[in-house]
C-alpha cells in the first residue's frame, strides 16, 4: 500500500504529531512493504522516549566489517567501553588493593619484558633528571613475554615507580586511537603516572599498545596486550618541592578588582545578559609593558563584556595596583587582546585593544593616562593584535586578525566552509603608521591580502630567513597557516613551499630556536583529536578519500606541532606525537627557558570548557 | 529538569532536520545546546610543560614543576617580574582564576641575563621591535642563541619585550650583537650573567644592574571559591529589556489571571514556596515596604510554587494565606502556574544563555509599561529593592550602570542593537520553546518605531509557526516575508515544505524552482525536487538533482541519504550501499539511513548484514515498524516461526497494518500449525486488500476457510 509520496523536509509536523514519511514500495523476495523512509520522519514522542532510555548499542551486531566510516562506528561504539577498562586498569596499577580488574585482563597478557629496557639519561639539570627507558632495536620483537593475569599489576608498578601510598588515580591512561585488528581491537594510549622515588616527585610517560579481545557481547573487552614504549621517566631532584607558585592572589589581591579576577565565566556568565557579549568561551588576554615610565612592568588584561579591562601599575615591592579607571582604559566592551607599545616614539607604551565593535588605539601622555585616537570599526573583534615595523620606516605597524567574517560567526561557533579548508573567514588587517596615530589599512597593497579570509586566531613575526626582514606566520583554525616572507614592504605567500601549513584547528604559535642552530624554529598549538572528532563530519577516516587526501585530515586532528627550521627557507614537521605533540585542546603557547639552563623550552595552555557536570562531551 | 519540557509541546528537533547547512553546523549548534546545560567539553585539561632536552628532544614536566593546571588556560604570557633572572609566567583561564602568576623558584646557581633594547626612535622604533639578539661566548660562537623582540605574538599574549638568555652556567665575557630594524647591527662585548642590561641605539655606554636584589615572595593566598557573596550587589540589571512574558496564575479568589493584567505600574513578581526559609523571611521584608511601595505606585505579586516544586519539601501545615498573614505581606498574591513557570525559564535562557532550573525565591521587575528590568535570584534585600525602584525613573545612563557588577567605560554603548531583531529573536523563542501564543503577543509588541518587522522576522515566525502545526498562520507569514522580500531563499523552500504537506504539489514544485532559480545550488529545493520528481516516477530527473546536492555538499548526511534511497529504489544497489553507508558515517544514528541499507542488503541477498542492520534500527528506534518486518522476514526465512510472529505482530502493532504484513503472519502461524490464527490473518488482509492474490492463494492452498 502505498503512502503518501509527499514529504516536508523543512521543520513542519502536522497537528497530530503523526510521522510524514515517503514510502517507496521495494522490491519483490516477499519484502514488500519495506519502506525507503526520506528525511523527515518524525514520531511524537520521540525525543522524551530516547531519553528516558537512551538507545544502547549493542557491539556484537553492528556490521563491523561494512563499510567506509565503520572505522568511526568503531570508534563510537568501543570508545566508551574501552575507556571503563582503561580506568579500571589505571586505578588497579595506582592502588593494588582497590578494585578488582579480572574482569577487565584475560588470562594471559603479553607485556613487554621490563628486564629488557635500557635506560639512558636524558637530560640531568639544577632541579629535574630526565631518563629514558627503551628496548634496543635488535629486541623489539622477541621482547615480549606473556604473564599471567594475577601476576600484571606487579609487573608494571616498578617502572611507574608508585609509592606505597599513591592515590587512586595516580596513573592515567589516555585512548586516542582505536582500530580493529580482525575480531579483536587494538589501541593505543598514553600513559602517564605521578609516583615518587627516594623523597623526589617522580613522573613517568609512555605509549601503551593494547590488544582486547572480545569475547561475547556481554562482556567488556579484555586485556590481551599492554606493550610500553617510549617510558620517559622524570625527577624533581631537589627542594623546594614546588618549583613555580601561583601568587597572583598575592600580588593582585589588595585590589577590589581581584575579586573579578577570581571568578571566572562560568560564574560570571550567569551574572551579564548576553547581550553585553561576555563571551563564555573566554578569549581574553594580556599585554604586559611599562605604562609609567618607571621601569617597572604593568599588566593590561582584557575582560568579557560587562567586565571592566584591567590596568595594574607594579611597585617596587612587586605588587600591582588597580589604575584603570583613572588611566582611562577600563572598558567594559568585551575586548580580546591588547598592545602595549610606543605608537608615536615618544618613549612611552601607547596601547592598543581589540573590543567587540572596533579595534582601539590610544595615546599614553607618558604617565599612564589614555587618551583615544582612534577607532576601527571593520576590525571589529580583532584577535591576537601584533606590532611590527614591517616596512622598516621606524614607527610600528600594527596587524589584527580577524576570525569569522560574519555577525554569527562573531563570538559564537562559526560556520566555516568547506570545514577543512574553511575560506569564509573574516579578513585579517595591516594597519600601517602614518605618524600621528593615523593608520591606514595597507593589507591590499603590501601582499598580506592573499587568501585573506581565513579563520585567524594568531599572528607572530619572525625573521625566519634571516635576511633581516621581519616575516609573519599567521595560525588558523580550519585549515591550513599561512607564511608570509617579507620582501621588503611587500610580502610573498610562502605557505605551501615552505612546508609551514601545518593544516590543523590551529590557536596560536611561538618561535624560537629550539636546537640552537641559528635558525628560528615553530611550535603551533592545535586543537587535539579525540575531543575534535566529536564535532568534525565523521568522514576523516572515509576509505573514499585518497591516501594523501586522508593523511591530511588525520593530520589535522593529530595535536601540536614542532616545524623545525632547515635553514634553507622550509620546515620539517620534526613533532613527536607522542611528547610535545600530545595535545588537549591547545590556545596559548609560549617557548621560554624556564630552568635558565641555555635551552628554550615550552608552556603550553590547554583546555577548552569545564563545567560542573563531570562528563565530559 | 525543567518546567519547559514537562509543559511545551515536543520541541522541534532541529538536528534531525535537514537544513541547508552541512552537518558540523548541527553539530555546533548541540554543542551550544549541551554547553548552556553545563557539559564540559574537552574539560580539566592540564597545561603541560615541555622540558627541552638541550635540543634532542622534550619531557613533559608540568606536574613535577607544579604548573599542570586543569584550567581552561588561554593566554600565557613571560616576564620576570621578581627581577631574580628567571622567567616567570602569566596565564589567563576562562574558568576561575582568571589569572595566574607562576613565580618561577628555581634555584639560585642557575645564570642568566636580562636584556632590554631602546631604539633611537627615528630609524627604528623605541621599542626596538623587530630587533634581533645574537649572545655568545666569545670564544665559541657555537654555543650562540639567537632571539627576536617581539610586540605580541601568542595567543592574545603579550610578553614582556626584555629580553631573556639562560646560560647553564655563569659567563664571563659574553658578546652580544644587536640588529636594530631599520639600523645598524652593533656588537658589545664584556657582558656578564647575572646582571640586566639597557642598551640604547648608538650608544657604546649601557646600563647594568645586577639581579642580586629580586622581590621577596609575598605570602599567596589559597583557595579560591567560586562565589559571587558580596561580589555583586543583588540582581541583574538589565540593559536591554524585554517584555515580561504573560504568566498565567490563579490569584487568591481562585480566579484565573495573567499578569498582564497588571501593565501600568511596576511590579515585583515574586516566586515564593511555604518551605523555603529565606522566602519566607523575604515576605516579612516586602511586607515592611508597603508604604514605600504605595508612594511609587508599584505593587508586589508573590506567586506561590508549593504544588510544582520539582525538588522541595511537602507542603507545610499552615496554609500560603497564613503563612503570608502572619509574615505582614498585604500585596497581591496567588499560585504559580506549570506554564508560566516554564515561559520564565525560557525568558532566564534567552537573556542568559544559560539553562538552569528556577532557584526560589526569584523575583522579577517588571517597569510600568511591562518591560523586565531586573532578574533577583535569591533573597532580596529591602534597601536593594527601594533603589531599584526608584532606579525605575533614572536616566538610561544612570540604569546602565546599574547594568553593570563593576564600574567601567563603555566603548560602544550596549544598548545600541538593533532592537527589533533582538526583540524577535525573544519572540520566537517561546514559539520553538511551544508557546505559539506568547510568541504572537510579544511580537506585536515590537512597535513601529523600533522598525519595522523585516522579512526574516516574519520568516522566523512563519517557521514557528508550522512547527506548531499552525498552517494558515504560517503561510501568511510565509507569504508576507516574501512579499518584503521576493527572493528569500529560506521563505521560498519553508513555504514549498508546507505546501507539499498539503498536497498542493504544483504550487510547491513553482517554489522549488523559484528558490533553484536564484541559487542552483540550493540543496533544500534540489532535494525537495527531487521527491516530487519520484513521486512522479521521474526517477532520471531526481537522480540528476540529488548527485548535484551531494556533489556541492559532500558532508551533508541527509542528501547521501536520499541519494541513497533513490538509488536503491532503482537497483542501483553498489552506489546504494556507497552513499547509505556515507550517510550513516556523518550521522551514525539515523534509523532510517540503517534501514534502507538493511533493504539494500536483503535485495543483494546479504541476509546477515541485513540482519544486523535491523537489529541495530530496532534498537536506534524501536518504534520503527519496517525494522521488525524485516526482521520477522529473515527469521522466516530461517523458519524461526515463533520470532517471525512476534516481530510481525509488533510491526503490524507500530502500523505496518497491510495486506502483505498480515499475509506473512499467516504463513508463519501455518508452519506452527496455528490454522485459525493464520485464517484470521489472512481475512484481515483481504479485508485491507480484497484482491490481495498471495493471500487468496494460501487460503486455497491450505484449504482453510472450508466454513
Amino acid at each position: 500500500m502505498r503512502r503518501n509520496p509527499l514529504l516536508d523536509l523543512v521543520s513542519f509536523r502536522s497537528a497530530d504529531g503523526k510521522a510524514r514519511a515517503l514510502g517507496i514500495c521495494l522490491f519483490g523476495v516477499g519484502l514488500c512493504g519495506i519502506a525507503f523512509v526520506l528525511a523527515g520522519y518524525y514520531h511524537k514522542d520521540k525525543t522524551s522516549e530516547i531519553e528516558a532510555n537512551p538507545p544502547k548499542l549493542d557491539p556484537g551486531l553492528l556490521d563491523l566489517n561494512s563499510t567506509p566510516g565503520g572505522a568511526n562506528a568503531i570508534a563510537d561504539l568501543w570508545s566508551p567501553l574501552i575507556k571503563t577498562q582503561l580506568l579500571h586498569i589505571a586505578n588497579a596499577i595506582s592502588n593494588p588493593d582497590g578494585d578488582e580488574i579480572s574482569m577487565s585482563l584475560a588470562d594471559r597478557v603479553s607485556i613487554v619484558d621490563p628486564q629488557q629496557f635500557r635506560e639512558e639519561e636524558l637530560y640531568h639539570g639544577q632541579s629535574v633528571r630526565v631518563v629514558g627507558l627503551s628496548l634496543p632495536e635488535e629486541l623489539e620483537n622477541s621482547a615480549l613475554i606473556e604473564v599471567d593475569k594475577s601476576d600484571f599489576i606487579d609487573r608494571i608498578r616498578p617502572l611507574l615507580s608508585l609509592g606505597s601510598e599513591a592515590p587512586e588515580d595516580a596513573v592515567h591512561l589516555k585512548l586516542f586511537g582505536i582500530s580493529r585488528n580482525g575480531a579483536d581491537l587494538s589501541t593505543k594510549q598514553r600513559l602517564t603516572a605521578e609516583g615518587i622515588r627516594g623523597g623526589n616527585d617522580f613522573r613517568s610517560s609512555a605509549v601503551v599498545e593494547a590488544t582486547w579481545i572480545t569475547p561475547t557481547t556481554d562482556d567488556p573487552p579484555q586485556l590481551t596486550g599492554f606493550t610500553l614504549t617510549n617510558l620517559v621517566q622524570s625527577e624533581l631532584t631537589s627542594a623546594p618541592t614546588s618549583i613555580f607558585k601561583d601568587i597572583a592572589g598575592s600580588v593582585l589581591g589588595s585590589n577590589p578588582a581581584w575579586e573579578q579576577l577570581r571568578l571566572g565565566m562560568n560564574t560570571w556568565g550567569r551574572h551579564i545578559e548576553h547581550s553585553l557579549n561576555p563571551d563564555f568561551l573566554g578569549y581574553h588576554g594580556l599585554a604586559i609593558g611599562d605604562v609609567d615610565g618607571d621601569g617597572l612592568e604593568d599588566l593590561y588584561l582584557c575582560q568579557p563584556g560587562g567586565l571592566p579591562n584591567l590596568l595594574f601599575r607594579q611597585t617596587p615591592d612587586g605588587k600591582m595596583t588597580d589604575i584603570s579607571a583613572a588611566a582611562g582604559v577600563d572598558f567594559l566592551d568585551n575586548s580580546t587582546g591588547a598592545l602595549l607599545v610606543d605608537l608615536d616614539n615618544d618613549g612611552d607604551a601607547d596601547m592598543a585593544v581589540a573590543t567587540k565593535a572596533a579595534f582601539l588605539v590610544m595615546d599614553n601622555d607618558g604617565k599612564g593616562n589614555f587618551t583615544l585616537r582612534e577607532s576601527y570599526p571593520e576590525v571589529g573583534m580583532g584577535y591576537s593584535p601584533t606590532a611590527a615595523d614591517y616596512d622598516l620606516d621606524g614607527d610600528l605597524d600594527l596587524f589584527v586578525l580577524r576570525y569569522g567574517a560574519t555577525e554569527s560567526d562573531i563570538g559564537d561557533f562559526p560556520t566555516p566552509h568547506p570545514f577543512r579548508d574553511a575560506r569564509n573567514g573574516g579578513a585579517n588587517i595591516l594597519l600601517e603608521n602614518q605618524g600621528g596615530f593615523r593608520f591606514l589599512d595597507a593589507t591590499e597593497r603590501c601582499g598580506l591580502g592573499a587568501g585573506n579570509h581565513r579563520f585567524s586566531f594568531a599572528a607572530s613575526w619572525e625573521d625566519f630567513d634571516n635576511d633581516g626582514l621581519l616575516d609573519v606566520h599567521i595560525v588558523n583554525d580550519f585549515g591550513p597557516n599561512q607564511l608570509f616572507r617579507n620582501d621588503g614592504k611587500r610580502f610573498k605567500d610562502v605557505s605551501v613551499q615552505s612546508g609551514s601549513q601545518d593544516w590543523g584547528f590551529g590557536m596560536s604559535a611561538t618561535w624560537a630556536d629550539y636546537d640552537r642552530d641559528g635558525h628560528m624554529d615553530l611550535y603551533v598549538s592545535n586543537m587535539f583529536s579525540s575531543a575534535g572528532n566529536q564535532i568534525l563530519p565523521q568522514s576523516n577516516l572515509d576509505t573514499t578519500l585518497s591516501e594523501e587526501t586522508r593523511k591530511k585530515y588525520l593530520k589535522m586532528v593529530r595535536g601540536n606541532s614542532l616545524l623545525r627550521n632547515s635553514g634553507s627557507g622550509s620546515f620539517s614537521d620534526v613533532t613527536d606525537p607522542m611528547n610535545e605533540g600530545f595535545g588537549g585542546w591547545a590556545w596559548g603557547s609560549q617557548f621560554a627557558d624556564l630552568n635558565n639552563d641555555g635551552w628554550e623550552d615550552l608552556y603550553v595552555a590547554n583546555g577548552y570548557i569545564t563545567q560542573e557536570d563531570e562528563d565530559d562531551l | 529538569m525543567f518546567f519547559w519540557r514537562r509543559v511545551a509541546l515536543q520541541s522541534p528537533e532541529d538536528d534531525l532536520k535537514p537544513t541547508a547547512t552541512p552537518g558540523y553546523s548541527r553539530n555546533f549548534r548541540e554543542l551550544n545546546d549541551l554547553l548552556s546545560r553545563g557539559k564540559s567539553f574537552s574539560g580539566r585539561e592540564r597545561n603541560p610543560l615541555f622540558l627541552n632536552l638541550k635540543g634532542e628532544g622534550f619531557a613533559e614536566v608540568g606536574g613535577l614543576l607544579g604548573v599542570d593546571f586543569p584550567d581552561d588556560a588561554r593566554a600565557v604570557a613571560t616576564m620576570d617580574w621578581d627581577r631574580d633572572g628567571d622567567l616567570d609566567l602569566w596565564v589567563t583561564n576562562r574558568n576561575a582564576p582568571q589569572v595566574r602568576l607562576l613565580r618561577n623558584n628555581h634555584p639560585a646557581g642557575s645564570s642568566s641575563l636580562l636584556i632590554r633594547l631602546i631604539g633611537n626612535g627615528t630609524t627604528t622604533n623605541r621599542d626596538a621591535i623587530g630587533a634581533r639578539l645574537v649572545l655568545g661566548q666569545a670564544d665559541d660562537p657555537e654555543q650562540e642563541q639567537i632571539r627576536t623582540v617581539h610586540a605580541g605574538g601568542g595567543f592574545l599574549a603579550q610578553s614582556s619585550a626584555v629580553i631573556h638568555f639562560g646560560l647553564g652556567e655563569s659567563a664571563n665575557d659574553l658578546r652580544l650583537s644587536v640588529a636594530w630594524p631599520g639600523g645598524k647591527t652593533e656588537t658589545l662585548s664584556g657582558l656578564k650573567s647575572g646582571n640586566r642590561y639597557v642598551i640604547t641605539q648608538g650608544r657604546k655606554e649601557f646600563e647594568v644592574m645586577p639581579l642580586s636584589d629580586p622581590i621577596q615572595a609575598p605570602i599567596s593566598r589559597d583557595e579560591i571559591p567560586d562565589t559571587l557573596e558580596n561580589t555583586v550587589p543583588g540582581g541583574l540589571w538589565l540593559a536591554n529589556r524585554v517584555p515580561f512574558p504573560s504568566l498565567d496564575y490563579t490569584d487568591n479568589t481562585g480566579e484565573a489571571r495573567t499578569t498582564t493584567s497588571s501593565i501600568g505600574k511596576p511590579i515585583l513578581v515574586n516566586l515564593w514556596a511555604t518551605w523555603c526559609e529565606s522566602c519566607v523571611r523575604e515576605l516579612q521584608e516586602f511586607g515592611k515596604l508597603d508604604k514605600f511601595l504605595q508612594s511609587r505606585g508599584a505593587t508586589i505579586l508573590a506567586l506561590n510554587v508549593d504544588g510544582l516544586a520539582l525538588d522541595g519539601g511537602a507542603l507545610s501545615e499552615g496554609t500560603i494565606e497564613e503563612i503570608l498573614k502572619r509574615a505582614g505581606y498585604d500585596f497581591p498574591h496567588g499560585i504559580a502556574s506549570r506554564e508560566g513557570l516554564a515561559k520564565i525559564e525560557m525568558m532566564i535562557e534567552f537573556l542568559t544563555s544559560r539553562r538552569e532550573s528556577l532557584t526560589i525565591p526569584s523575583s522579577f521587575l517588571i517597569d510600568g509599561e511591562g518591560y523586565l528590568s531586573a532578574i533577583y535570584v535569591g533573597e532580596i534585600q529591602g534597601k536593594q529593592l527601594i533603589k531599584d525602584i526608584d532606579l525605575l525613573r533614572s536616566p538610561p545612563a544612570e540604569q546602565l550602570k546599574r547594568a553593570t557588577a563593576r564600574a567601567g567605560r563603555w566603548f560602544y554603548n550596549p544598548r545600541q542593537i538593533d532592537r527589533v531583531a533582538f526583540l524577535g529573536d525573544y519572540a520566537t523563542s517561546f514559539a520553538k520553546g511551544g508557546f505559539p501564543g506568547e510568541s504572537r503577543r510579544l511580537s506585536r509588541m515590537i512597535k513601529p518605531q523600533d522598525g519595522a518587522l523585516t522579512a526574516k522576522d516574519h520568516y522566523n515566525q512563519a517557521k514557528a509557526a508550522a512547527r506548531q502545526g499552525l498552517v494558515a498562520d504560517a503561510e501568511q507569514l510565509y507569504l508576507e516575508a516574501l512579499r518584503l522580500e521576493p527572493e528569500f531563499g529560506q521563505a521560498l523552500t519553508g513555504l514549498g515544505a508546507l505546501f507539499l504537506v498539503q498536497q498542493r504539489v504544483e504550487e510547491a514544485e513553482n517554489l522549488f524552482e523559484k528558490a533553484l532559480s536564484i541559487d542552483p545550488n540550493h540543496a533544500t529545493a534540489l532535494i525537495n525536487l527531487a521527491m516530487i520528481d519520484q513521486s512522479r516516477g521521474q526517477k532520471d530527473r531526481a537522480l540528476a538533482r540529488l548527485e548535484k546536492v551531494v556533489a556541492k555538499n559532500p558532508d551533508y548526511a541527509e542528501a547521501h541519504l536520499n541519494l541513497g534511497s533513490l538509488l536503491a529504489s532503482m537497483k542501483q544497489l553498489d552506489r546504494a550501499i556507497f552513499h547509505l553507508s556515507k550517510a550513516i558515517a556523518f550521522n551514525p544514528k539515523r534509523a532510517i539511513a540503517h534501514l534502507n541499507l538493511a533493504s539494500v542488503y536483503m535485495e543483494k541477498q546479504l541476509w546477515e548484514k541485513a540482519e544486523q542492520r535491523y537489529r541495530l534500527v530496532r534498537q536506534l528506534n524501536p518504534k520503527m515498524p519496517y525494522a521488525h518486518l524485516g526482521l520477522a522476514t529473515l527469521q522466516a526465512r530461517r523458519k524461526l516461526h515463533p520470532e517471525a510472529v512476534i516481530s510481525l505482530r509488533k510491526a503490524i502493532s507500530l502500523g505496518a497494518e497491510n495486506a502483505k504484513s498480515y499475509t506473512q503472519l499467516a504463513r508463519s502461524l501455518l508452519a506452527l500449525g496455528d490454522k485459525k490464527g493464520a485464517s484470521e490473518a489472512l481475512l484481515t488482509a483481504l479485508k485491507i486488500d480484497p484482491k490481495y492474490a498471495e493471500a487468496q492463494q494460501i487460503i486455497k492452498e491450505n484449504r482453510l476457510l472450508s466454513e
